[in-house]
């Protein structure tokens, strides 16, 4: 980019700020700017032109400092646009593309960051299972490759932690990874970072990252950086996931900056067009011809209110949603994720049909659990088949139940699935049930023929029943010669 | 109508001053002593300013008010040529300057006259947001540019 003087050689044009409203600008002059094009100030800042009067040039600021009345700006005749490369991937960088370590780009191409989405044509029907590597989701809320699923849910519910695990069990598998994080805090972004560094996978991450005390402006910019970086992996014919954490907080900086811009406030105040600002930004995500990006948009709700106006609107314009429930965090599950309240329109056509069943007999399994808790409410005598589903509904309870490091792949969830249903640890302590459940997990990461076996087994499976008989009568084979004697003595000497 | 006034305005200063002077002239008429206006006129305008104003207020058909609302509109009418120069100029330059810029750009034209000892020579214009470098300075950087 070149500086001030430069692009005044360049345009000759000038203009000089007159009014400055926090992150809005207003300058005189500048007779030829044009919507969104970029304009540099004497002192160094950069902004974008926003609209424009007869008398007035109205720019949003991308800078902390304070710009002053009198302040030389010039045009640049250009849209805002980033430095893309490689050299971003496991990179920290701020909306505009600068690292936050060198303050340098460093990088070959640039890209606009508001780009038009590609047309119906270049897309693809959603065909793959993205692997979250979060249980209940692979197996109850499934989601694909190139599908828009929102993330809703209060504060402190467990959101970022899901996607977290969503991000590492992605970059393990060789997809790129794009966290925006808009509006956070320090520590939080510093504390992701590391997260992802201890895992081993913080390489094929790029984390756009602004903190709560950055210019209004550029904050409003972090998930349309991400998405044009994305869009940059894209187009390699690489597979993209993009976590953008989060959107109430975006829709809430964007209606900062239109009040001070003067433009007249909508519902709950906030402008307008915010419907279509965060629409065009989901359209850019998707399954195409080449390459995919697949996007997690996070937003919370107050009180576990669905109905609250940035959160419907993105309920709206993504593929489903995932719903972290207050109530089920309060009761200790990890992921409190609501099976019944979340929505998932194209994960299921991505299953295989092995796996579609199994997630159906799940889901009327759950929907037959929850009726006869609330049964229990009543109280009185309950038969020995109610005692059964409750039991058995703890067990699939406790086997969602799963700690925010751990990625657990689809194959070994259906295998121990099927265990369960077989009724291999049917009357088994939870607590041995779980030990036993991690062995398997482990002996799957990490025995390369078991790994074989496993997979052999589920891919060859044409239903559930059938897998569910395989495993009954093959559970020497998969499930009890992996789990060590002195797992199984402790088990025995605990129920004794 | 207000020619003789507003081609005594050559730069901003001048400018300003006429639209103090105004300011001044229309708060007097809302004076209770009947010759307030005329002691503005005589004491607080500029003598060439107001004997051009007292010419056309004789001609003028309407009354002082409307006189003075109207010239305050021209004045916001008037477009601002910013003159970036390496030299602090004479009155007689200022005047040239002046009577360039009115032929060039009209007569509703007035001067912002910057000094600015780092262009060496040459003048930089500014005007309506179009920025034109017509410095030394600018001249040998594209020199050892090349």
């Amino acid at each position: 980019m070149m500086n001030f003087e430069q692009y005044l050689e360049q345009t000759q044009e000038i203009g000089t700020v007159t009014q400055v409203h926090n992150a809005i600008v207003y300058a005189q002059g500048l007779p030829e700017a044009k919507p969104h094009e970029m304009v540099v100030f004497e002192t160094g800042e950069i902004g974008e032109v926003l609209s424009f009067s007869k008398k007035n040039v109205e720019i949003l600021l991308f800078s902390k400092k304070d710009i002053r009345v009198g302040t030389k700006v010039t045009r640049t005749d250009e849209q805002l646009s980033i430095p893309v490369g490689d050299a971003v991937l496991g990179k920290t960088i701020n909306p505009l593309g600068l690292t936050v370590e060198t303050d340098e780009d460093g990088q070959s191409e640039r890209r606009a960051i508001d780009a038009v989405p590609l047309p119906m044509l270049r897309r693809r029907n959603v065909r793959e299972q993205l692997e979250t590597g979060v249980t209940m989701v692979d197996l109850v809320i499934p989601l694909g490759i190139g599908q828009r699923e929102l993330v809703i849910g209060d504060r402190k519910t467990g959101k970022t932690e899901f996607v977290q695990q969503t991000v590492m069990s992605q970059a393990q598998k060789g997809f790129v990874c794009v966290y925006a994080a808009i509006a956070k805090r320090q520590v939080d972004i510093l504390e992701m970072k590391s997260f992802f560094e201890r895992q081993g996978v913080s390489e094929g991450i790029v984390t756009v990252a602004t903190a709560a005390d950055d210019p209004s402006g550029l904050i409003f910019l972090t998930p349309y950086t991400a998405m044009t970086i994305a869009e940059y992996f894209r187009d390699q014919g690489r597979n993209v996931l993009v976590i953008l954490d989060d959107m109430s907080i975006h829709a809430k900086y964007h209606r900062e900056i239109s009040l001070l811009a003067k433009r007249f406030p909508g519902r709950s105040s906030y402008p307008g067009d915010i419907f279509y600002l965060h629409a065009k930004l989901m359209e850019r995500a998707g399954n195409f011809e080449k390459g995919s990006i697949t996007c997690l948009p996070i937003a919370e709700t107050v009180f576990g209110d669905l109905s609250g106006y940035i959160q419907t609107n993105l309920m709206a314009m993504t593929d489903g949603h995932i719903f972290f429930d207050k109530d089920l965090s309060n009761l200790g599950r990890r992921p409190p994720i609501n099976p019944f309240l979340s929505v998932t329109r194209v994960g299921r056509q991505t299953q295989s049909e092995l796996m579609r069943d199994m997630s159906r007999e799940l889901s009327i399994f759950l929907v037959h659990h929850e009726k006869m808790r609330q049964f229990m409410h009543f109280g009185g005598e309950v038969s020995e088949n109610i005692k059964r589903t409750l039991a058995m509904g703890d067990q699939v309870i406790s086997f969602f139940d799963q700690p925010p490091e751990r990625v657990v792949p689809m194959n070994i969830n259906g295998l121990l699935t099927a265990g369960l249903w077989s009724g291999y640890w049917a009357g088994a302590k939870t607590k041995q049930m779980k030990e036993e459940m991690l062995i398997l997990i482990k002996s799957y990461r990490e025995n390369e023929a078991y790994r074989a076996q496993v997979d052999q087994l589920i891919g060859s499976s044409q239903n559930f029943s059938e897998l569910v008989e395989q495993v009954k009568h093959r559970k020497d084979e998969f499930i009890t010669r992996m789990v060590p004697v002195q797992v199984k003595q402790a088990a025995q000497g605990g129920q004794a | 109508m207000y020619e003789a006034v507003l081609d005594q305005i050559q730069t901003v200063d001048d400018l300003l001053l006429l639209q103090e002077e105004l300011d001044k002239l229309s708060k007097s008429l809302y004076k209770t002593s009947q010759t307030k206006f005329e002691d503005v006129l005589t004491n607080e305008v500029r003598g060439s300013t107001a004997s051009a104003m007292r010419k056309e207020l004789e001609k003028f058909s309407g009354n002082k008010n409307e006189y003075l609302e109207g010239l305050a509109e021209e004045i916001k009418n008037f477009k601002k040529i910013e003159m970036r120069l390496a030299f602090e100029p004479s009155e007689a330059a200022i005047r040239r300057f002046s009577n360039w810029v009115k032929n060039e750009a009209g007569r509703n034209s007035v001067l912002e006259i910057r000094y600015d000892r780092s262009i060496l020579a040459g003048v930089i214009l500014v005007f309506k947001g179009e920025y034109r470098d017509y410095s030394v300075r600018r001249k040998l950087k594209d020199y050892y540019r090349i």
